[in-house]
């Protein structure tokens, strides 16, 4: 009863110490948003694939895609879903190029600030850059070999829609592993890159509608 | 008597401008229900569809997700293909619940009307009034709040719903069918007012 007793403290201990969330000192968090920033001037090219899950509160089962993506600096995105549907998006040049399944759409940014503030997103989210962008808050913590930058929409047309926006960085190559967008009502888009290449030779094809 | 006549002739005025009984012959169907059951949300289970609404040659495309919460009571959430939540309703046996939707989204008119055909997309226990034939299809009149609702089944399978007033329809739901009789596709057409919703079910 006792080894058992004692297991149970060890594996909570484990567990506690593995998922906790310890803030960054003001030095850590200087130092990690130099070097996101330094392998963000790096990045040229990054291609990878991505599993996307939403969470519902009022549906069971997260519902999921995925594909593959391309990102090429500065802000040349191609982000393509191929399960369970076929749907492509280029931002490019202030446009979102959408591709569903074969039908063709252009869409100008500029008449939709929305479209122009998510792509922003999805684009900065994928090289770190976003850590960069003044119009959040942002707070980093340290958990089990990642660090999580919390942040907090300041601006109206975001904040509208996301409660806060979360950002796994691995800590040994600065790559962003993982986006988390919670809404407001506390349902979430989770965005996890697998397969990351860092400065891959990329076909100009890739971005073409 | 005459004014019963007038009634009648009245009733026959309207009926006969109502251009869904026009190929319809009333008849007793042996094996009609008693009450009619949309088989594709029967059950409590989410149904995810990508959508595609097109609103007078504006299109929007986007993840639908419906959830019948009870017999009469669904919810439905409109995201793009990203995750973000546009819209959010919870649509009651004659009204809704906003839950949350966007500025450009947050237009009485657009979430009545959706909120409308979700209602009738996804009716269920309606009792059935009058039964039809039309070629092979067994066509069963319902009603819904103050609209009728007729039902087209052909080999025991639901393929349309019309929804109309006493005098113009309203909406035409068809269900296509893959080779392998699952729906492939739902087609919401909406008669007075150009908008067009298209639903393909995904895993």
């Amino acid at each position: 009863m006792r080894i058992a007793k004692s297991t149970f403290l060890l594996l909570f201990f484990v567990c506690y110490w593995s998922w906790s969330q310890v803030p960054l000192n003001p030095q850590e968090e200087e130092t990690f948003i130099n070097n996101v920033e330094t392998f963000s001037q790096e990045t040229k090219t990054l291609k990878g694939n991505f599993i996307q899950t939403k969470e519902l509160s009022f549906v069971e089962n997260s519902i999921k895609s995925n594909g593959d993506f391309y990102y090429k600096s500065p802000n040349l995105v191609k982000w393509e879903y191929k399960t369970p549907y076929l749907y492509s998006v280029i931002f490019k040049d202030g446009e979102l190029l959408i591709n569903d399944d074969g039908k063709k759409q252009q869409i100008d940014l500029s008449s939709n600030k929305l479209f122009e503030k998510l792509s922003d997103l999805i684009a900065n989210s994928i090289n770190g850059k976003m850590l960069l962008d003044e119009g959040f808050s942002t707070h980093f913590v340290k958990q089990n070999g990642i660090v999580l930058a919390k942040m907090i929409p300041k601006e109206k047309e975001l904040s509208e829609f996301f409660k806060a926006i979360e950002l796994y960085f691995n800590t040994k190559n600065y790559l962003v592993e993982k986006v988390k967008l919670i809404e407001k009502s506390g349902d979430f888009t989770s965005i996890e890159f697998t397969n990351v290449k860092h400065n891959p030779s990329l076909d100009a094809s890739v971005f073409t509608h | 008597m005459r004014q019963f006549l007038l009634i009648s002739v009245f009733f026959l005025f309207f009926s006969c401008g109502l251009p869904t009984l026009k190929n319809l012959e009333e008849t007793q169907i042996k094996d009609a229900p008693q009450q009619i059951e949309n088989p594709y949300f029967q059950n409590l289970e989410a149904s995810v569809f990508k959508s595609s609404i097109n609103v007078y040659g504006k299109e929007v495309s986007g993840i639908l997700i419906i959830k019948k919460q009870e017999k009469d009571i669904s919810r439905l959430a409109f995201t793009t293909e990203f995750g973000n939540t546009l819209l959010d309703i919870t649509v009651m046996p004659t009204g809704y619940i906003k839950n949350f939707a966007i500025a450009q989204l947050d237009k009485k008119i657009i979430l009545k009307t959706l909120a409308a055909d979700i209602r009738t997309l996804t009716a269920s226990g309606l009792k059935v009034g009058k039964s039809f034939r039309q070629a092979e299809k067994k066509v069963y009149l319902t009603m819904l709040n103050d609209y009728q609702l007729f039902y087209y089944f052909e080999n025991g399978n639901l393929k349309e719903i019309i929804k109309t007033t006493k005098t113009k329809e309203k909406l035409k739901i068809l269900f296509e069918f893959g080779e392998d009789e699952q729906v492939k596709l739902i087609n919401l057409a909406h008669s007075g007012i150009k908008l067009n919703i298209q639903l393909t079910p995904i895993e």
